[in-house]
């Protein structure tokens, strides 16, 4: 079995050549099903182990105000990759780090890649690598990827971010959960979803909790609303908690029209900020 | 951006998304706090450039000085090449005109090299206009410039990120329909798509070099630089036009990536020139050689049959049949001719008054374009063709990216319209202000 990889980040920021210097050769482009938007995938073996690589759309958030941010917000939710890999500018450390923190609260298994280092150096700019990665909770690996720098590095630190049951189904357990689909596949099912059962690990995935807490305000918020969604398991089913609470509080249209409890929805929009 | 907790302690009526945005950006700043400690080198310099470039008032004058600069560098630069290229076919022409064989002798002298060979005297201000233009690309200004545009056109309502593609149609006006997709919202695209064509394309520097170095050889830089300004305002405006009245939707606010300045290699831009002219080239050979030699067969060749004077061919009869409706304008068949057959592209306006004019036996086209329309019809002229519909290329492309024949028929009909009003109010206008 293989580990899936998406990897994303800003416009610009260098994730062609991370992705090219990845796979190689060992790539095939296509159009996401029904977009106008490209698809690369590819492959690569690091120790042995097998990667799928998927490369994003490059976006500076995941509203879904365009079709690229559709994309990729979708492919994360419905996929679920086992590790998420956010390239980012290490130049421009301030607007880069707003989608990791995006990144952040949907829960994923994320990877943060501080590419371009050379700009960094070369100004002479200082970055503590290490706190950033305390502060972020992220594994942290500094490339230049257009000196096919940091490459194995990267490649270690995705493996050790893939979950442990993909680590455990790895060490021979049978991979009896067929039934699985991506977006688009059924015309039927083309929506925002997370769905243990249809997931591809056949099992629920273990969150991991969030390094980046907002305020106090902001995180009672959540909670109220995390409680109320208590009494809608199926919802709760769908999407990581945390991301559903905090898309209810930013009133995202896709999310609040699944929700068909019209009871239910006038409690979740008495809470506001 | 420290600002979230006072904006949380506005009550109601906050956007939550904005919120929560200020919430990241704040938390953000925080841990850059922590574990970012800024050097000292080329960002602070590129920082420095960008709050004069960048600058709310400031900035468009540099951007009309730039843009200005480079027309004149063009001028200058290529004016010693083109006369290179002039004397070279003026002498392979001394030679072919003395072929034996009459017919073949007007073919390659009028229409081969009285054709091609005259767009190819033109190679030299398009090659260094890429040139100039790869160079601001290179060095990141052009990306400023979109920046600066972007400002002005949002304050007026527009979609900010439709002048990246509106850039593009410096080059070719292809290429800047085809990056209409990139612009959010139907309407928007739509717009972009219709307003793209009044760019000032490549293939429209031939007309406007031959015309303003006939008649104001001491400004030509300065007449090009105005045209392709008008070319910028015709296309704000018309979008504003379009907004307010076919489509009416919301604008988003344009991201756009600032690169680093950087002095751009001389081999770098040379490559970009070469790629870009390169295309010209091949267009010339092909497209423009084929069509060389229709032009100069019906050129001689009327109802009467083979060989027969210009005045009595088939070309003169279309230029006869449309030349009342451009007389306002004060254009003569002859160039009513060249325009009709510049709807298949714009190089071959100047190589059809090349034909056209050589194969009537002017040796001397200056003297003979300078004697047959005053100074004023001959700015009409330029402006007609810099807003008239560029290409068959062009309507193709509109009638693939929009889908709809409405849209591209509209499209090719508004051109022409706008085109003929603006030549009509410069005829007007500057008639009364000599006379």
């Amino acid at each position: 079995m293989k580990i899936s990889v998406a990897l994303i980040g800003n416009p610009n920021v260098g994730k062609s050549v991370i992705f090219n210097n990845l796979t190689g050769l060992k790539q095939h482009t296509g159009n996401w099903p029904g977009k106008t938007v490209e698809m690369k995938e590819g492959n690569f073996t690091y120790k042995d182990q097998e990667f799928e690589i998927i490369d994003l759309p490059g976006v500076y958030s995941l509203s879904a105000r365009s079709e690229d941010e559709e994309v990729a917000r979708d492919y994360l939710i419905d996929n679920r990759p086992d590790v998420v890999v956010d390239i980012l500018n290490a130049s421009q450390l301030e607007r880069n780090l707003y989608l990791a923190l995006l990144l952040i609260e949907l829960q994923v298994n994320l990877v943060i890649v501080l590419n371009m280092y050379d700009v960094v150096e070369g100004r002479g700019d200082k970055i503590d690598i290490e706190r950033l990665s305390e502060r972020l909770g992220v594994p942290i690996v500094v490339t230049t990827a257009t000196k096919k720098e940091g490459m194995d590095e990267l490649k270690e630190a995705i493996l050790r971010a893939a979950p442990n049951h993909v680590a455990a189904k790895l060490a021979g357990a049978a991979d009896t959960t067929e039934e699985q689909h991506k977006p688009g596949e059924d015309p039927k099912r083309n929506h925002l979803h997370y769905h243990p059962k249809l997931h591809h690990h056949g099992q629920y995935e273990r969150l991991r909790p969030p390094a980046i807490k907002y305020s106090n305000r902001i995180e009672k918020r959540l909670k109220q609303i995390v409680m109320i969604l208590d009494s809608e398991p199926e919802l709760m089913e769908r999407f990581p908690p945390r991301y559903l609470a905090l898309r209810i509080l930013e009133r995202d249209p896709d999310i609040l029209s699944l929700i068909e409890n019209q009871e239910l929805k006038d409690a979740l929009l008495e809470v506001t900020l | 951006m420290k600002v979230s907790s006072e904006i949380l302690d506005v009550e109601e009526g906050v956007d939550p998304q904005i919120v929560l945005a200020n919430e990241r950006y704040s938390i953000i700043g925080e841990i850059l706090c922590d574990v970012y400690e800024p050097g000292h080198a080329k960002w602070r310099w590129s920082d420095s450039l960008d709050k004069v470039f960048l600058n709310r008032y400031l900035g468009l004058p540099i951007f009309l000085v730039i843009i200005w600069s480079m027309f004149n560098f063009t001028f200058q630069a290529s004016a010693v090449f083109m006369a290179i290229i002039e004397a070279i076919f003026e002498w392979i022409g001394s030679y072919t005109s003395q072929i034996p064989i009459p017919w073949l002798a007007s073919l390659l002298t009028d229409g081969v090299i009285g054709g091609v060979g005259f767009i190819l005297v033109f190679v030299p201000p398009i090659m260094f206009m890429y040139f100039a233009i790869s160079v601001l690309e290179d060095s990141g200004y052009l990306t400023r410039a979109a920046f600066v545009m972007d400002r002005i056109m949002v304050r007026m309502g527009l979609q900010g990120r439709s002048f990246i593609p509106l850039l593009l149609g410096f080059g070719c006006t292809v290429p800047a329909i085809m990056a209409a997709r990139t612009v959010d919202g139907e309407s928007n695209r739509l717009t972009t798509i219709l307003v793209s064509p009044l760019m000032s394309c490549a293939a429209r520097l031939p007309v406007y070099v031959l015309i303003a170095g006939v008649f104001f050889p001491d400004i030509a830089g300065t007449i090009v630089f105005m045209l392709y300004i008008l070319g910028i305002v015709m296309a704000v405006s018309m979008a504003l036009v379009f907004k307010r009245t076919i489509f009416k939707e919301e604008s988003t606010p344009l991201l756009m990536e600032l690169p680093m300045y950087q002095v751009p290699t001389f081999h770098g831009s040379i490559i970009h020139m070469w790629e870009r002219s390169s295309i010209f080239l091949k267009k010339a050979g092909t497209y423009l050689l084929a069509g060389a030699i229709i032009l100069w067969f019906i050129s001689n060749t009327g109802p009467g049959g083979f060989g027969v004077p210009v005045e009595e061919s088939f070309v003169s009869i279309l230029g006869h049949f449309f030349e009342p409706i451009f007389a306002p304008l004060g254009f003569n068949w002859q160039i009513v001719a060249a325009l009709i057959f510049g709807l298949l592209a714009k190089e071959v306006v100047v190589e059809a008054i090349g034909i056209i004019y050589a194969v009537q036996g002017e040796a001397a086209l200056a003297g003979a374009l300078a004697a047959s329309i005053t100074p004023i019809s001959a700015i009409a002229l330029m402006v007609f063709v810099l807003l008239y519909t560029p290409c068959i290329a062009v309507i193709g492309t509109i009638r693939k990216e929009t889908g709809s024949n409405k849209w591209t028929v509209f499209s090719v009909a508004y051109q022409i319209v706008l085109a003929y009003v603006a030549a009509l109010v410069i005829v007007v206008v500057g008639g009364l202000l000599i006379g």
